[in-house]
C-alpha cells in the first residue's frame, strides 16, 4: 500500500475520461490509499493536470459522490468520506461484473498472458482489497 | 551615433529571429512535435536552413538599407526590423506546414499525484504589491512638492538623451506618467497570477515567468516614478534605458536555457490543436497558457473562454492609457 495515491489516463483509450478517472479514483478508495477525511485536488488541479476538460473531472467526482465515496460541498472541494457497506450485490448485478470480468481476462488471453498468471493476478488484487 | 544604436538594435531583433528553432526542445521544431533525432535528419536540416536563410536575406536587406538611406527616410528604421520580423512569421509557418508530415504525437498516458496540499503562491509574488505603492509614493511626493515642480518640463527622451516631448504643470501632465504606470503594473500583477493559477504545475517555466512578470512591473513603476519626479530630482535617462535591456536580457537568457532543457517534461498538447505552430485551440484542455512552441513562455489557450477575456483587456489598457495621455 505504500506510494502516494496517484490516477492515470490514456487519451487514446476508447474508454471516456471520466470514466477513467472515476475507475482509477475507485481503485485508490477502494484499496485504502485515499482515507476518508482526505480531501481531493480541485476539479480545476485534475482537469489542468491532465489536459481535459474541466467538466470531465466534475462529472468523475460526481459518479463517486453518487456511489457514496465523496462528499462535494460547494466551495470546499471533493473530500473522501466513510461509505456504508453496502447491501450485497443483486443476482443481476454479479452477472454484469463477471461478464466484464470474462471481457479483460479475454483481452488478456489475447494478449499471451497465461490462465495461471491471469488466476494470480486476480488473486494478489482481491488480497490486496481485504488487507 | 543614433544611426549604429537603430544598426544594432536590428541585428539583435534579427538575431532573436534567426535564433528561433534553438528556442524550443529539440523535440519541437516550427511547432511541429517530431521525433527526438530529426534535426540531424536531411528533412530537418533542409527546413531549418530553408527558414535561417529567408531571415538572413531580408535581415541583411534591411541593414544594408538602414546604414543608406536610414538617415533619409525615416519610416525605414521602422520598416526594416518589422520586415524581418514578418519574413520570419511567414518562413516559420511555411516550415510547420512542411514539417506535419513528420508529426508524432505526444504520449497519450498522463498521471497525477492526487495530493490536495493547497499550493502556495511563491514569496515574490508579494512582492508585486509593492509598485503601486511606489507610484503612490511618487505621487504624494509631487502632490507636496507642487509649486516647485516648473510650468513646463520634458517627459519624453529620443534615442539621443534630448527631450522630444514636453507637458506643462497640470493634473494631467504631472500624474499622466504615474497612472500610465499603475494600470500597467497591476495588468502585469493580474497576468502573473493569471499565469500561476492557468499554467499546469508541470510547466518549467511557470515560477520564472512569474518572477520575470514581478520584475517587469518594478521596472515600470521605476521608470514611470523616475519619469513623473524628473521635474523634481534629475534623474540619469541612461539607467532606465539600461536596467530596462538587464531585466530582457538577463532573464531572456535564462529563460531559454530552462525551456530548452531536455530534462523538463514532454509538451503533452495534441499537434492537431496547434495553428501554424504558434496559436493553440483546445476547448478539452482546462489550461488556460501553455508552453510555446514558437519560442519561449507561454501562449494561451484560445479554446478557453478567460483567453478572450485576457486578450480583450489588452485593447482597454491601450484605450486607457490613449485617454489619461490625450
Amino acid at each position: 500500500m505504500a506510494g502516494a495515491p496517484r490516477i492515470r489516463i490514456d487519451l487514446n483509450s476508447p474508454v471516456s475520461a471520466t470514466r477513467q478517472i472515476a475507475d482509477g479514483l475507485r481503485v485508490e478508495l477502494v484499496e485504502g490509499r485515499l482515507k476518508p477525511g482526505s480531501d481531493l485536488p480541485s476539479v480545476r488541479r485534475v482537469a489542468m493536470e491532465l489536459g481535459v476538460h474541466f467538466n470531465t473531472v466534475a462529472e468523475a467526482y460526481r459518479v463517486l459522490a453518487a456511489e457514496g465515496w465523496l462528499d462535494l460541498r460547494h466551495g470546499r472541494g471533493a473530500r473522501v468520506v466513510e461509505r456504508p457497506t453496502p447491501a450485497t450485490a443483486t443476482r443481476n448485478e454479479v452477472a454484469d461484473y463477471r461478464q466484464r470480468l470474462r471481457e479483460l481476462i479475454s483481452q488478456m488471453r489475447a494478449r499471451g498472458v497465461s490462465p495461471a498468471k491471469i488466476a494470480a493476478e486476480l488473486r494478489s488484487l482481491a488480497e490486496g482489497l481485504n488487507s | 551615433m543614433i544611426l549604429a544604436i537603430l544598426l544594432g538594435a536590428h541585428l539583435l531583433i534579427s538575431v532573436l529571429i534567426l535564433s528561433i528553432p534553438n528556442m524550443t526542445r529539440s523535440e519541437i521544431l516550427f511547432g511541429v512535435v517530431v521525433p527526438i533525432d530529426f534535426r540531424s535528419s536531411p528533412e530537418g536540416r533542409r527546413a531549418i536552413r530553408t527558414y535561417r536563410s529567408v531571415v538572413a536575406i531580408l535581415a541583411i536587406a534591411g541593414l544594408f538599407a538602414i546604414a543608406l538611406w536610414g538617415h533619409e527616410f525615416l519610416p525605414l528604421l521602422i520598416l526594416a526590423p518589422m520586415t524581418t520580423v514578418v519574413a520570419g512569421l511567414v518562413a516559420f509557418v511555411w516550415q510547420n506546414q512542411k514539417l506535419k508530415a513528420f508529426a508524432v504525437q505526444p504520449p497519450p498516458v498522463r498521471e497525477l499525484e492526487l495530493s490536495a496540499e493547497p499550493e502556495r503562491l511563491p514569496w515574490f509574488v508579494w512582492l508585486g504589491l509593492i509598485p503601486p505603492l511606489i507610484l503612490l509614493a511618487a505621487a504624494l511626493y509631487l502632490h507636496a512638492n507642487w509649486n516647485s515642480i516648473p510650468p513646463r518640463f520634458p517627459v519624453h527622451w529620443g534615442l539621443d538623451g534630448n527631450p522630444n516631448r514636453w507637458a506643462d504643470r497640470s493634473f494631467r501632465g504631472v500624474y499622466a506618467p504615474l497612472l500610465i504606470g499603475a494600470e500597467l503594473v497591476v495588468w502585469l500583477f493580474g497576468f502573473a497570477l493569471a499565469i500561476w493559477y492557468g499554467a499546469r504545475q508541470s510547466e518549467p517555466l511557470r515560477k520564472p515567468i512569474v518572477g520575470f512578470l514581478i520584475a517587469t512591473q518594478w521596472f515600470f513603476a521605476l521608470t514611470m516614478a523616475g519619469i513623473s519626479l524628473g521635474p523634481l530630482i534629475h534623474l540619469p535617462v541612461a539607467v532606465f534605458a539600461l536596467s530596462g535591456i538587464a531585466i530582457i536580457l538577463v532573464p531572456g537568457i535564462y529563460l531559454t536555457r530552462k525551456a530548452t532543457d531536455p530534462r523538463g517534461p514532454v509538451d503533452p498538447t495534441p499537434n492537431e490543436c496547434w495553428k501554424g505552430g504558434m496559436i493553440y485551440n483546445n476547448p478539452n484542455d482546462a489550461a488556460l497558457f501553455v508552453a510555446r512552441r514558437d519560442g519561449v513562455g507561454f501562449t494561451s489557450n484560445m479554446g478557453n473562454p478567460w483567453s478572450w477575456v485576457m486578450l480583450g483587456s489588452l485593447p482597454v489598457l491601450v484605450a486607457i492609457g490613449f485617454l489619461i495621455l490625450l
